[in-house]
């Protein structure tokens, strides 16, 4: 019992977990029905394409890479299947599109970092200009429409009790899995903790690193459909603050900037967390020119304070390697 | 000896210089009157603009450590936006503008550099949680409804020009002089070059790199919300987020100059050059016609070929 207790305070997705208790009570005075499957899934609904988000930057962020790229592919794969929709492609089609220009655009992250060896920084950057660029060329303004069936589905629970959204996470969870169970995820934290040491042991650091954007380009497609389901129309600037919000999600959540230490779940718990915040922000009743404001307050505030309790942990281990 | 030296300080700009050379040609055969006196000194005072915001993310390049200036975008928008409030559109308000947007721009550069020195924070993720506040501020403090105008001093600095020169041109040779005295003169100038390529060596010959970055931070602030208000004058109008596309652009600008982003290198006037590219690239990109999209896109894809030419790492295996 007590060692059990030992690994789950030790655990870095723990402190996370403890702050989205607080806050859903915090949250429980303000909502009515705060606890009720109805609230619980309507807050997926909203905050799923986060989660997802939040996952995709969590496993590059674990090889010590960076993505800026995801809010603009969120925002391309989201106006290329209501474009492709509004064109009379049927909609699973169109989804399918939809994730592979996501995966297209990892690919050309992948092929830039991994092979060709560009900081993923500034890479990511510049991908994340195209990506956003193709968006705005596709549909230069806000419009069209997914079938209203679609929407509908997302909003509803399944079988009376599983929330439509769940079923993206658990995709998402599912290629988290095929990274984690298997060598390739051993080799995912060990290029985070030192990428040469990795490389000098054999393994193939430059595929890794092909293999990682790519993922972060196909789960951005997946909570781009989500996303879609959520908003039912086509806007090419909507995925704008997902690519901050994902990186806030996985620091909050335990996820380290320097690679190697995190794990998913984290970021999912940081992305609840993110989300209750913006809710409680939401039910406060702030005026609407204020809640840009307090968002951004909310995330900066959730990146100190995350970045803090790390530097107090590690103390020690950066006063006698302090480099940077 | 003095030419070797000579070809070796010229030539990281050779690539930019030519650019600048195709692209008006370039211009110049797609759609007649592009090389034209008033097209080139228009394009001149946008480079400017760009040059301000290059300022920032020059200085925060060469100072190591990955960094890099993501909120630049907001920070301009936020000058321009809180510059037309403060002025209300009348010149005898201008300084209380300035001094306003000097102290927010320092308030901003203050908090960046302390949480990336004392916290630990990497630059990108800092700045970039810093846009979105500082576009959240911008949208708080105006209410959603920009008010107020460019002051007709600042009109006439951003369009107006003395003879045939513009204003604008003589402002941006003006900070290519500074900069390049502040960045070899001075004391600070030569220590960010040793903060950027060696921070242990810089911390263990007794400099205090912390004032040395988080000064560089400031300073970027100061050069962020300043350029806003050139920007109100070249624009005339004052909208949210009318500076976004310069965090990109100024990124682009200092790797077309020549700046390492590993740090300790690099020059303004490699920057500033780098922001004469880009501009005139978009110009052209207009001139025949291509939707914003497009030019995005494009900017993106330059920026991707130029990484792919100069700022590629080096391999594993050494």
């Amino acid at each position: 019992m007590n060692r059990t207790l030992n690994k789950m305070t030790n655990w870095t997705s723990f402190p996370s977990l403890v702050l989205i208790i607080v806050l859903a009570i915090v949250n429980s005075f303000f909502v009515h029905k705060f606890f009720s499957l109805n609230y619980a899934s309507s807050f997926l609904t909203s905050y799923t394409p986060l989660i997802i988000c939040a996952m995709a930057q969590t496993i590059v962020l674990l090889g010590r890479g960076i993505d800026l790229s995801i809010g603009s592919v969120v925002s391309l794969v989201n106006v290329t299947v209501v474009t492709l929709v509004g064109m009379g492609w049927s909609l699973p089609l169109a989804m399918l599109v939809g994730v592979l220009t996501g995966m297209a655009v990892g690919i050309l992250n992948g092929f830039v970092i991994g092979i060709l060896r560009v900081t993923p920084l500034l890479a990511t950057l510049a991908t994340s200009s195209i990506a956003a660029g193709a968006a705005l060329w596709i549909m230069p303004y806000p419009g069209g429409s997914v079938s209203i069936d679609y929407v509908l589905w997302y909003q509803s629970l399944i079988f009376g009790f599983i929330p439509a959204p769940l079923i993206f996470i658990v995709v998402a969870l599912l290629i988290w899995f095929l990274w984690r169970y298997t060598p390739a995820g051993l080799q995912l934290y060990a290029m985070g903790k030192d990428i040469h040491k990795t490389y000098v042991s054999g393994v193939p650091v430059h595929r890794t690193q092909f293999f990682i954007y790519m993922t972060s380009g196909i789960l951005s497609g997946i909570a781009a459909i989500a996303l879609t389901g959520n908003t039912g129309a086509g806007d090419p600037l909507i995925g704008e603050s997902y690519t901050l919000h994902a990186v806030a999600a996985s620091v909050i959540g335990g996820v380290s900037l320097m690679g190697g230490s995190g794990d998913t779940y984290g970021s999912i718990f940081g992305s609840i967390f993110l989300g209750l915040a913006f809710q409680l922000v939401f039910v406060l009743h702030f005026p609407s020119y204020y809640q840009d404001l307090a968002s951004g307050v909310i995330v900066l505030v959730g990146i100190i304070g995350a970045s803090l309790m790390k530097l107090r942990s590690s103390r020690p281990r950066i006063m006698s390697t302090s480099s940077r | 000896m003095f030419f070797s030296n000579l070809r070796k300080r010229i030539g990281i700009y050779i690539p930019s210089l030519s650019a600048i050379v195709l692209l008006l040609i370039l211009g110049q055969i797609l759609s007649p009157g592009f090389a034209s006196p008033s097209n080139i000194g228009n394009i001149m005072a946008m480079a400017t603009v760009l040059a301000m915001a290059a300022i920032a993310q020059t200085l925060i390049v060469i100072s190591g450590n990955e960094g890099i200036d993501l909120s630049i975008g907001a920070v301009m928008s936020m000058g321009a936006l809180l510059g037309a409030v403060f002025s209300q559109g009348m010149n005898e308000n201008i300084w209380y503008a300035v001094l306003m947007l000097t102290v927010l721009g320092i308030i901003i550069g203050l908090i960046n550099g302390v949480a990336i020195q004392y916290i630990k924070i990497p630059p990108l993720v800092m700045t970039l949680s810093m846009a979105s506040v500082v576009n959240g501020f911008s949208l708080a403090y105006t209410k959603g409804l920009p008010t107020g105008s460019a002051p007709e001093w600042l009109v006439q600095l951003g369009i107006g020009h003395v003879g045939p020169i513009r204003w604008l041109l003589i402002l941006g040779i003006v900070l290519v002089l500074i900069m390049e005295l502040i960045l070899r003169k001075t004391r600070y100038g030569r220590t960010l070059y040793l903060v950027g390529s060696n921070r242990r060596a810089a911390i263990l010959s007794g400099i205090n790199v912390n004032l040395n970055v988080i000064l560089t931070y400031v300073i970027a602030g100061v050069a962020g919300s300043l350029g806003g208000l050139i920007m109100l004058g070249y624009v005339g109008v004052a909208q949210l987020e009318m500076g976004a596309d310069y965090t990109m652009l100024s990124v682009a600008a200092v790797v077309i100059g020549g700046t390492l982003l590993s740090g300790g290198s690099g020059t303004y006037l490699g920057s500033a050059l780098g922001s004469i590219v880009l501009i005139l690239l978009t110009s052209v990109l207009i001139a025949v016609g291509m939707p914003a999209g497009i030019r995005v896109l494009i900017q993106g894809l330059i920026l991707l070929l130029i990484l792919l030419a100069y700022s590629r790492e080096p391999k594993l295996r050494q």
